[in-house]
């Protein structure tokens, strides 16, 4: 054995373009998906409200799916649950927004925005607390099985739609939407709801806020090597589990301020909206790539668009189009657009 | 010897149903590399992680610097000051090399005296420090997870294999830097299949075989003696 090291100086090459552009693509798929939609919708202005309802729609549903690709990535549990957050999140905030009536018709923006905050917040909390309350009592059992944590989130959700019965009774709660944003603006002569331009605003928020926190912060850097190797990230001096339930917690909360947002979207809630939502986000989680926010964010702009699109060209088409895009996508990337590494 | 870093004592872990380690007894002396060695399968890797926490042993006493560490976590075991590099090197493929070294630095930045160390030790960590640690050849893995181990001081360095796979220019730079890692009064318990490596690096030697210490003593004295050598691990040995 030799003492000294030879000298193997590692030299940088350059990749062709086509393999610098590879990881692009994805991000590439909405701008190419709005272009496609202006080429093939015969209206403007109808391309225009459509594009905004599809990226509002695609917001919203980021902000439910991003704490669940998470849960998955990080904990590789499979939370069929994830429903009863976003519908007891949808409760919660819309009765703080009932009781809070006089700021919400108000025609003041501040004070409904106020109002909305106020909802947010305590639909926050709630779903945070049930989230720890959740993985301690149900998910933590059950770590490592994916047949049983199907099994018990399930009936946790069924626990939670029931509790949703008991508490708020059995009959669908309509909402109406703070006084100012009620309506549309109309830009270049299409018409543009108020309430879909906030929720694009919030998502971009909850995406930038959440790209900053896992790119920026040793937190984010403890949670993203935890996706691919929790092991290491224990034997490197970090509690796992403390992170685990963290993120657990997080993205109960997220659920819950997606539920918010979702019930002033649809102006009316039910204790089984979340359940019915969690089609849509599977899909979007899957497509994604399983633990990517990145992936999720893309994954929900796209199927928010392509449905909004088919139903304005087909009806019918929309029925199928997210499952025939998860196909499509699927079969181009098989492990998702942002495929996360996992350790063997 | 004085007070070892690290004793374990009749230490047996299972892993599912298989008994692994059948009782071990262990003196990691301070201030000097100990090699553990012995064939494929004879509990090597098994103790390492069993020191780490990361399996759990069902028997036995683990004490650090005299306390006992059985039963914590490996990441309460990781802060009582225990660095590893796993047997599968442990890189995060998605971060870059400099949040690899940065995620070990458990005091928040990796000091600057330290990494120029590495980068001394390693060039290649320097050249691919804004690159994702995926894209780097397995020698270059295999630095990073020795770099992250010791990018802060640590009482001990649990080291599996560094050697696997590797070519023997790449060997030669682990070997280099390793050794000044020793020079500097670094605690090691190092597994090793590379008894070129092993010779040159270890003062200790520990030999393993089915799930049992059956031989310690020094490494002058194992190398010096190619009948010992065969009869404990079955090497035909190169001439020293």
């Amino acid at each position: 054995m030799t003492d000294a090291a030879p000298s193997h100086a590692p030299t940088m090459t350059k990749l062709p373009l086509a393999e610098r552009l590879r990881p692009w693509l994805p991000v590439l798929l909405v701008p190419v998906l709005i272009v496609v939609g202006y080429l093939i919708i015969p209206s403007q202005s109808s391309w225009l409200t459509l594009t905004v309802s599809g990226l509002a729609m695609g917001m919203m549903i980021f902000v439910i799916a991003s704490g669940m690709t998470l849960v998955f990535g990080l904990m590789d549990v499979i939370n069929f649950g994830h429903g009863a957050f976003i519908s007891f999140g949808a409760f919660v905030g819309t009765t703080v927004l009932l009781a809070l009536g006089q700021m919400t018709g108000a025609p003041s923006l501040l004070l409904n925005l106020l109002a909305i905050a106020g909802a947010v917040l305590a639909a926050m909390i709630v779903t945070g607390g049930m989230g720890w309350a959740f993985e301690r009592a149900i998910v933590r059992p059950v770590y490592g099985s994916h047949l049983k944590q199907i099994l018990v989130t399930m009936g946790g959700l069924i626990v939670a739609e029931q509790l949703i019965y008991v508490i708020w009774g059995g009959h669908e709660i309509v909402i109406a939407r703070p006084e100012t944003l009620k309506g549309a603006i109309t830009f270049a002569g299409a018409a543009l709801e108020k309430y879909r331009l906030v929720a694009v605003g919030v998502g971009l928020i909850v995406f930038l806020a959440l790209r900053l926190v896992l790119r920026r912060t040793k937190l984010g850097l403890i949670v993203r090597a935890g996706v691919e190797n929790p092991e290491m990230v224990q034997a490197l001096g970090y509690n796992i589990t403390r992170v685990f339930v963290g993120v657990f917690i997080a993205g109960s909360a997220l659920a819950g301020l997606g539920g918010v947002m979702w019930a002033l979207y649809q102006e009316v809630i039910t204790a089984h909206m979340g359940n019915e939502i969690m089609i849509l986000v599977f899909i979007v989680v899957i497509i994604g790539g399983l633990g990517s926010v990145e992936g999720c964010f893309i994954g929900a702009l796209t199927v928010g668009l392509v449905q909004n699109y088919a139903a304005f060209m087909e009806p019918k088409l929309a029925l199928i189009s997210n499952i025939a895009l998860m196909v499509a996508i699927l079969m181009w990337r098989p492990m998702g657009m942002v495929p996360v590494v996992k350790a063997k | 010897m004085s007070d070892p870093i690290l004793r374990l004592k009749g230490v047996k872990t299972d892993i599912a149903q298989y008994h692994i380690l059948h009782g071990v007894d262990l003196d990691v002396p301070r201030g000097a590399v100990t090699m553990l060695l012995g064939r494929n399968g004879a509990g090597k890797t098994t103790t390492l992680r069993t020191i780490m926490g990361l399996w759990k042993p069902h028997q036995g006493e683990i004490l650090l610097d005299g306390a006992h560490i059985n039963g914590l976590n490996p990441a309460q075991i990781a802060r009582r000051g225990i660095g590893f590099v796993p047997e599968d090197m442990g890189i995060f493929s998605d971060l870059t090399v400099e949040e690899n070294i940065r995620l070990a630095a458990l005091s928040g930045q990796p000091i600057p005296e330290r990494l120029d160390w590495i980068f001394e030790a390693f060039p290649a960590l320097r050249t691919f420090w804004k690159s994702a640690a995926g894209t780097l050849s397995g020698g270059q893995k295999q630095m990073l997870s020795v770099a992250r181990a010791v990018v802060e001081d640590r009482e001990l360095y649990l080291i599996d294999e560094p050697s696997k796979g590797l070519a023997p220019a790449i060997v030669a730079t682990l070997a280099k830097a390793l050794k000044d890692l020793k020079n500097r009064g670094a605690s090691i318990l190092m597994v090793e299949q590379n008894f070129s490596l092993a010779k040159a690096l270890g003062d200790h030697v520990a030999v393993m075989d089915d799930g049992k210490i059956i031989w310690t003593g020094s490494m002058k004295e194992l190398a010096s003696d190619t009948g010992l050598q065969e009869r404990l691990m079955g090497l035909k040995m190169e001439t020293a």
